[in-house]
């Protein structure tokens, strides 16, 4: 119960029930349903829309980075990868981090392992897989976070560096949500047309399964429709 | 409620008072899976009567006899225990009406019942997963507090959440 930036003096209807345990319960709700609980009222409303809430929800998941997931990532992306990492000096596999998270900035020839210098999370659809995602952005060290309003992102592909950055979007709303797509690849690099510029970032996802939040109690009470 | 122990064992037994006057009588063991519990006899001892001002009996004697039966599942069989505690939690928490689970929730937050918090927490969430916004606020008895406009706004904003 870290950061209690809502307070308990929140009502809710049941109102016994102070907020801080209606924290916790939301905590233990998939991004999909979260979504429809922001509008159930304002004080539900602010806390999904918290920065810290989506942190500790991210946090509370089985959460992989990219680069280190057999979900995500397919083989042959790997392998590469970890071909590289034998090959070239600049590349460090991630180091465990407090949250276990760590980004991989991808440079144009080998990959450098760096500390996120900061990061905002969501919750989101990902249309592809059409599985409702919370999502960690991740912006290296030197791009600041303010310009993550509707910009486009291009694969970065490790091979070619930038790749054509109509390819695809991203965009946030100004509440945190994350709505994205084509996440094929985990290092994107992302083009800002405003200013003309290209960055890079990096994509971490937590995974929709809640099995481990309260372990041997799994099925039954898990899965949406 | 009150548990009647069996004389055989050498366990401490811990006397505790809910709100209401309703007693109960525990083993230590039991009753320190609690956290405020046990606290409280580390830093008070054991020898007197624990009162409980915010946990009525009924509650208190649920909160306890969950305690009771984990304490008994890990001491009884070595094997299998996460699987007779996880059956066990299962039929504990299926038939609770809402305003029990409540209270119960309330109850062992209170007690610091860390597991049992997870379990009805748990259990509370599994009561917003698919449904529908209003359905959520039956369910938490909240009525709505946005301006006209402002939840059609949200709406529209996360349309795909509720396709």
């Amino acid at each position: 119960m870290a950061s209690k930036s809502m307070g308990s003096s929140l009502h809710t209807g049941v109102t016994f029930i102070p907020f801080d345990i209606i924290e916790e319960i939301l905590l233990r709700v998939e991004a999909y349903s979260i979504l429809r609980c922001k509008c159930v009222c304002k004080s539900w409303h602010s806390l999904i829309r918290d920065q810290a809430f989506a942190r500790r929800h991210l946090n509370r998941q089985r959460t992989s980075t990219l680069f280190l997931s057999d979900d995500v990532l397919s083989a042959r992306r790997r392998s590469k990868i970890f071909d590289r990492d034998v090959a070239s000096p600049n590349y460090h596999l991630p180091k465990e981090t407090k949250d276990s998270q760590l980004a991989v900035e991808g440079y144009d020839n080998g990959i450098k392992g760096e500390q996120p210098t900061s990061y905002r999370v969501g919750f989101g659809l990902d249309p592809i897989s059409k599985v409702f995602k919370v999502v960690k952005l991740c912006a290296m060290s030197g791009y600041g976070e303010d310009k993550h309003s509707n910009i486009n992102i291009a694969n970065y592909d490790i091979e070619k560096s930038l790749s054509d950055p109509a390819d695809c979007s991203l965009s946030f709303g100004d509440n945190g949500d994350v709505l994205f797509c084509n996440f094929d690849y985990s290092g994107v690099a992302w083009y800002d047309p405003k200013n003309n510029s290209g960055n890079k970032l990096e994509l971490l996802f937590g995974d929709e399964f809640f099995d481990h939040v309260v372990p041997n109690f799994a099925e039954s009470f898990l899965r949406i429709k | 409620m009150s548990s009647s122990s069996t004389t055989t064992t050498t366990t401490r037994l811990l006397m505790l008072k809910a709100s209401d006057g309703v007693t109960f009588e525990v083993e230590e063991a039991v009753a320190t899976k609690l956290g405020a519990i046990n606290n409280m006899v580390e830093e008070e001892g054991s020898e007197d009567l624990i009162c409980l001002p915010n946990v009525n009996g009924k509650f208190l004697g649920m909160v306890l006899e969950w305690c009771k039966k984990h304490a008994n599942n890990n001491t009884n069989s070595d094997k299998g225990n996460d699987e007779v505690n996880k059956w066990w939690d299962k039929e504990f928490v299926m038939d609770l009406d809402q305003n029990t689970l409540y209270h119960l929730l309330m109850a062992a937050d209170y007690l610091s019942g860390t597991e049992l918090v997870d379990l009805l927490t748990e259990k509370v969430a599994s009561m917003i997963r698919g449904k529908k916004v209003e359905e959520i606020r039956e369910t938490f008895k909240i009525k709505s507090d946005f301006l006209p406009g402002q939840e059609e706004e949200i709406r529209k904003k996360n349309s795909w959440a509720f396709e």
